[in-house]
This record gives C-alpha cells, structure tokens and sequence, in this order.
C-alpha cells in the first residue's frame, strides 16, 4: 500500500514529507511506544505508529530503515524533529486517531504486523511465514 | 450533475439577488465561460426577483451539467393570468413601492427569455408559476 | 511568472492560532501543522492578517532603508497620510526638511499628485464613455480583490494608473536631475502605510514597469524622521497640495474631491466586499464614483502606520481644513495638455486572477462541487476554523480539491465515533478474550465486565490521563507499575503483547488488586485491529 493511501486511511496530514510521498510502500505496522521494541520489529517497509512524539521514533526510523512514522492523537512534533526527519528522508505523518483506532483502521485496510525476520537463513523478504 | 436548491420568501427585499450572485460565483469556480455565467445568472437573478415582488414564496432549483445550467423557478401565488401580455417587454404588474427599489420595470420574464437558449413558463392563476429556463454553453 | 506579494509569515513566531485565516478575505490562509500557510497567488496584500495577529508572526517586505544610497538622487515620495503621523505642531514642511536630514536628496508631495487625478479623473468622466458607477484605481488592494474575486467588476474601475505611480512620474520629471543629458541615476522612494502598495510597486498590474523604484515601510522610517525633526528646520516645496489632495488619506478625501454628490466612499476590506456584492447583484447604478479603501479610516489606517488612525483622522482633517484653497494646486491647464497625451492612462488593462478555479475543466470541477455539496451536509456550519479553513464551506472545498485531508473536523468526527459507539457488540473481557484467542495469566471479576473500549499504549502517562473503566489496556509493559496504572483508572483488563511475560511481581500485585491480565504472542498492532473488528461488527 502506498503511503498516500495511509494518510487518507489515518485522515492523517503528512507534517515531514519528501517531495513524492506516493511512492512510499508501507506493508507492515508497528504500533507501540518503546523505542527497543520498535528496534526489534520494525522492518524496511514498516509504518511506526506511536504515541511517542520526540526524535527518538526519528532515530529508530533510520536505524531500521523504516521509511515513516505516524504519530497518533494530532501529536504534533517539535520543528527539530521535523527538521531531523526531512534530512533523513523519514517522512512524519501526524493522525488525529489514538493508537488503538489508527490500528484498527490500517489491519481493516490490511496491513500486516510487522515482525522481525529471524536470521539471514529464514529471510523471507522480510516477514516470517505464521 | 449538481443540484442547488435555492429558497426564496416573497418581498424579502434584504437578501433578493443571493440566488443570481451565489450561482455566478460558482460557475466562474467551475470555469464555465463568461458569457454563459453572465446569462445563467441573470436568469436566476430574474426569476428569483419576480418570485420576491409577486408570489408568497417559491424556490429556484439549479442544475448544473457539462454542457449549461438549468433554472427552474416554482413559486405559490397569484400566478399570471395572460402569459402572453407578461412577456411583453415593459408591461407590468408590479406595485408602485418596488419600483423605488429599481425593479419592476417589466423586463424580467422577457430578460430571461433573451438569455435562455430553452425557456418555457406555465402558469395557474390562484397557485403558482413555473419557469424553466436553460443556458447552453457554445 | 510567480506571483509576488509582499505579506510573509515568519514561521518561528506563528503558534497557528486561527486568527488570521478567518479575516483573508480572499480565504487565502490555511493553518497546516499547527503553522499559518499562505496560497500566495490569492493574496491581495490588505494587511488584514498582520492586522490580528497576536504574535507578530505576520511581517511585510519593504525594501531596507540603506537602499536609500542606491541612487546618486534619491526621492523621497511623501504620501498625505505620513503627515497624520505626527503631532499637531509639526507641519509638512518640518516633515520635508526632517526626510532630507535623513538622506533623501529631494521630497515630492504625493497629495499634489493627487490633485492631479482629480482632474483626469474629471477629464476621463467627461471625455470617454463609462458605465456607472467607476471605482476609484487608489487603493491597490482593492484593486487586487476585484481582479480575484470579482473579476466581473473590473471594467468599473477607470482605466488610469494609480495616483502614486503619477506622483513618481511627476516627481523624477520634476527632479533636476532627471534629463537625458544627465548621467545621474535618480531614484523614487514610496514612505507607504501598507504592503499593497509594495507590491503593486513590485508588480504594477498591466505588467508595466513602476515609476516607484522601492518603498520603505512607514513604521521603519517613522523613527528616523521623528529625531530629525527641528521646528526651526522646515523647507518649503515647490508643488504642494492645498487641502483637497491632503484630504485623500483619510476616507471619503478622494470622493470629496471629485466635487459631485453622487459618490459612494467605503473603507475596511470587509466593508468594501459589502459593497461590491451588492454592485455585483446589480445595485448602486445611481452612483458615479465609488472610492474604496482596504483599510479602515483610509490610508490612514494602513497596517504599517504609527498613529491611531482615529487620531491621525483629525490631524489628517485639521491639516486638509487648514490648507484648503478655492482651486487645486495643479493647474488646470497642465492636466488638459498631458491627459490627452495618455499622461494618465494606465499602460495594459487590469487582467482577472482565476485562482479560485476548482479545476482545469469543467467536467473535473462540476464532479469537485457536488462531493463537495455532499460534504459540507456532514459538517457542523459553525465555521470554528479549528480544522484550518476558514469556514466549513471553504474546508469542503479544500477536501475535493486535495488541499486538506477529511478527517479534520472534530465535529464530524465525533458524530462519527458515536455512530460507531452505538454499532458495538456487547462483549465481555472473557468472551473477547476468547475470540481473539488471548491466554488468562490472571483471573479477576472484571473479566466478566462488557467492554467498552481499548486503549493501546505504552505511555503510561497517556493511559493515566485518556484510559477509562471497561476499556481493555494493550500494552508490551510488564513491570508492575501496570497494575497500579490499572486500578487507578479503571480499565478491565491488561493484554500484554508480542509474547512478553509479565514479571512474577507484576502477576503478584494484579491477582491482590484483582486486575486481570491476559497475555498473548500478537503484537499491539494485530490485538488492536482485530479486537476493533470484534467489538464492531
């Protein structure tokens, strides 16, 4: 699903943004607040939803590769981390929807969880079979 | 196709005219050409006029397609007992008070004829008027 | 070409308070993360923003002072409303002599050029043929609104350039330095009170370059003209205006003038689009001439005056009275020589401004307008602006045209929400539990409570302050501090996710207050988005 559609899901605005957003591809999600989870689980193509509204979900973007993070409940982020998010080329979506609600919107739409490939072996383009 | 429905309550001199201009702000949003806009509004403008100084109260219903705009003006009250006469240009049945506010000079039924590529009026004494008028583009 | 305008918002100080998109009157603001956005091709420069705007954030860009030293002549072009910014004792003329202290090497009195455009404006009622009634070209945001609002009008205004630009023309021809045998560069400065006029300088409608080569902000240069003034310093000009063109910078001046009865005077933008709705349902052809000023007061009241404007009127009015003569400063005869040489005219026509399309083609903008009919049947009328239009009608819009996502409204959002708080499925923490396959690490009675909603955080201080009794609690924590955060709101039930455990404390402390906890190996995402489908259907 291209990040577009995201943001209309969500009602979200994007608040960071490069210039062709679109062709950003969101498959999986991570919803949650704690900066090691988020490390462990989220994956090149994951959307990170979170309540967390600092630099850190910015951060933990660009480790993992995450290509958006979407804060929850029309967070709204200070302009640094803006700043932080446009030269990393980590686009910020800011949603009205609480966490459980924006969920519920994007596993209805179907979006996966995102989970952390295993090992080099058990790769499976990212996601492991359950 | 959109419609807009308009409601206009007789000798409501304070808001006569909001139906005309409110349809030529939206057409110049769309893009229609000048030309049409300026006809379609004046013909809103008309009927709406003529529902205001004669009928108890009325309504103007617009659609808008690709192609022109169609007016349609039904009201309740006296209606026109020679349709022929009310479309003569200058003759009018208006009261002298109007006349002070600039209207009433007998030109509207013919004004939106002259900007109507349809036109059709029917008429019941006693009830009611109804006026349709269509404006084409190009 | 990009359109310029000189109205900017320093972004750093805009908190996205609302204010200012309510009074554009062309709707050309739109609050966008919490931060004031300008469309700048629908700007017309009024001011109105800067005008309420609590935090100064909204700013005009006047040209720098230094540039006064561009010039081997500078020109100081002095409008009557600069005079008004002083007190009683100071005459124009303290006013002249203080500007040369400041640098410019000449003064020329814009008022005299006024009165000049009495008399073509004369000259023009009685030698061409025009519709009634005419609008006055003065005021350069009125102008501005007419070529994007009510582009239909345009024909009224006179077709004669704006008395500043005849002033400027006047004024370098006037300057002894201004002839081809002179290598001297000669340059006009406008003192301005407001922004229109900066950008009507930059960008003169009819694309024709302006006579004005700049224009300082009448705030930046009011302080440096105060220190210089000296009342025994005070210079006589050659071309002054008597009280007649002194007169144009409070309202109603410049119809006065024209020495008819039937005129027409509006001041305040607002007002002024009173007044062109009811010129445009076809009213007013009664009147000749109709002198509208964006500011209120007139030019007196520009945004980047000094003075109160209620103040600078009677030093505005004493000073006209005070300086009235039967005839005006200019002569008759000059305007009679050079009006038919075009002196006056203005160079193109004023073209419209079609920004307000809502598409390229018709087909595009008729499918635009009802989606956007059949949304604004959703929401509330109020016109609050908290979604960042100005009114509802406008926030439809801006939704069909891509401008604005639809979930900005709280109001329509609500309605929605309750909507689907009416469609939820009666359920208990065991059954939901049950369904969505969630093991019971710790039994307690409100497990057979009905649940009311979820809350899925791990900010323990969001949970304290939105959680609520019957919501179930989706978390990754597992400490113990769950439990308390539990009791103390209220929630049913813990669901902690992606197969943590919780520690032995934490299972000790919920079976002692009697909070439940299920636990599970989904992650939050997946507990919360199927939980949603359970409970709605």
């Amino acid at each position: 699903m291209d990040l577009l559609s995201v943001i209309s899901i969500l009602d979200a605005e994007a608040v960071a943004a490069p210039p062709r957003p679109g062709l950003v591809e969101i498959s999986s999600v991570f919803v949650g607040d704690l900066m090691s989870d988020v490390l462990s689980h989220a994956c090149p193509d994951t959307l990170i939803v979170t309540a967390l509204c600092t630099s850190q979900p910015v951060r933990v973007a660009e480790v993992v590769d995450a290509p958006a993070v979407c804060f929850v409940q029309n967070k709204m982020p200070q302009q640094s981390v803006l700043e932080l998010a446009r030269s990393k080329g980590i686009v910020i979506i800011v949603t009205p929807y609480c966490a459980y609600r924006s969920s519920a919107l994007l596993y209805r739409a179907g979006l996966q969880s995102a989970v952390r490939p295993v090992s080099p072996e058990g790769y499976n383009g990212g996601y492991l079979e359950i | 196709m959109t419609t807009l429905t308009f409601r206009v309550r007789g000798m409501d001199f304070t808001n006569a005219g909001e139906v005309g201009a409110k349809l030529k702000r939206i057409l110049h949003q769309i893009g229609f050409e000048r030309e049409v806009t300026r006809r379609a509004a004046v013909a809103a403008y008309e009927m709406e006029i003529n529902i205001v100084i004669h009928a108890y109260e009325g309504e103007v219903r617009v659609r808008i397609f690709d192609t022109g705009v169609e007016i349609i003006a039904e009201d309740r009250g006296p209606g026109i007992p020679d349709i022929e006469l009310a479309m003569q240009e200058g003759y009018s049945t208006a009261p002298p008070e109007v006349w002070k506010m600039g209207f009433g000079a007998g030109m509207g039924l013919p004004n939106i004829r002259k900007c109507s590529d349809i036109f059709e009026i029917s008429s019941e004494v006693g009830k009611g008027t109804h006026v349709r008028s269509v404006v084409l583009r190009g | 070409m990009k359109y310029y305008h000189s109205v900017r918002l320093e972004v750093s100080r805009c908190i996205g308070c609302t204010r200012c998109i309510k009074v554009c009157p062309t709707e050309a603001i739109r609050v966008r993360g919490r931060r004031s956005v300008i469309m700048e091709d629908r700007c017309i420069d009024c001011g109105e923003c800067f005008r309420v705007c609590h935090q100064h954030a909204w700013q005009a860009m006047a040209d720098p002072l230094e540039r006064i030293g561009d010039f081997d002549v500078s020109i100081a072009l002095v409008p009557p409303s600069f005079y008004a910014q002083f007190g009683p004792e100071v005459e124009p003329e303290h006013v002249i002599s203080a500007l040369k202290d400041v640098g410019f090497q000449e003064v020329f009195d814009a008022a005299y050029a006024k009165e000049a455009m009495t008399r073509a404006y004369r000259m023009f009622m009685k030698t061409e043929k025009w519709e009634a009634p005419l609008i006055s070209p003065a005021c350069p945001a009125v102008v501005r609104l007419l070529q994007v609002s009510y582009p239909d009008l345009l024909g009224h205004i006179i077709p004669l350039d704006s008395p500043i630009e005849i002033a400027a023309k006047m004024a370098k021809q006037e300057s002894g330095a201004w002839s081809d045998s002179s290598n001297q560069r000669v340059g006009c400065f406008l003192i301005t009170p407001c922004p229109a006029r900066v950008t009507a300088i930059k960008q003169p409608v009819g694309g024709r370059r302006s006579y004005v080569d700049g224009a300082f902000s009448m705030s930046d240069i009011f302080g440096l003209v105060f220190k210089k003034l000296d009342p025994r310093k005070s210079e006589k000009i050659g071309k002054m205006a008597t009280g007649s063109g002194i007169s144009w910078a409070r309202s109603g001046g410049e119809a006065l003038s024209l020495g008819t009865k039937k005129v027409l005077a509006v001041d305040g933008i607002h007002a002024v689009i009173t007044v062109l709705h009811e010129l445009e349902r076809g009213k007013l052809r009664d009147i000749e001439f109709i002198e509208a000023r964006a500011c209120a007061g007139g030019c007196i009241g520009g945004p980047l005056t000094v003075e109160n404007p209620f103040i600078a009127r009677v030093r505005n009015r004493m000073l006209s009275e005070h300086r009235r003569s039967k005839s005006l400063a200019v002569p008759v005869e000059w305007v009679e020589e050079n009006y038919p040489k075009g002196y006056f005219h203005l160079a193109g026509t004023i073209p419209p401004r079609d920004v307000l399309r809502m598409d390229s083609t018709v087909r595009g903008a008729l499918d635009r307008l009802e989606r956007m009919e059949a949304l604004l049947q959703e929401l509330p009328g109020y016109d609050c602006g908290a979604c960042g239009s100005p009114t509802c009608r406008t926030y439809a819009l801006d939704v069909v045209c891509g401008l604005a996502g639809d979930g900005r409204c709280e109001f329509r959002r609500q309605a929605r929400d309750a909507d689907d708080g009416e469609r939820m499925v009666r359920m208990t923490c065991r059954q939901l539990a049950e369904r969505l396959g969630l093991d019971i690490a710790v039994e307690a009675e409100s497990l057979d409570e009905e649940v009311k909603g979820c809350w899925c955080s791990d900010m323990l201080s969001d949970v304290m302050a939105q959680a609520g009794h019957g919501d179930i609690w989706v978390t990754v924590h597992t400490h113990p501090n769950i439990v308390a955060v539990a009791s103390v709101t209220g929630v049913s039930a813990i669901v902690i996710t992606s197969d943590k455990k919780p520690e032995d404390r934490t299972l000790a402390s919920a079976r002692t207050h009697g909070v439940p906890i299920l636990v599970t190996g989904k992650s939050s995402f997946e507990v919360a988005g199927r939980l949603w489908s359970v409970l709605k259907r």
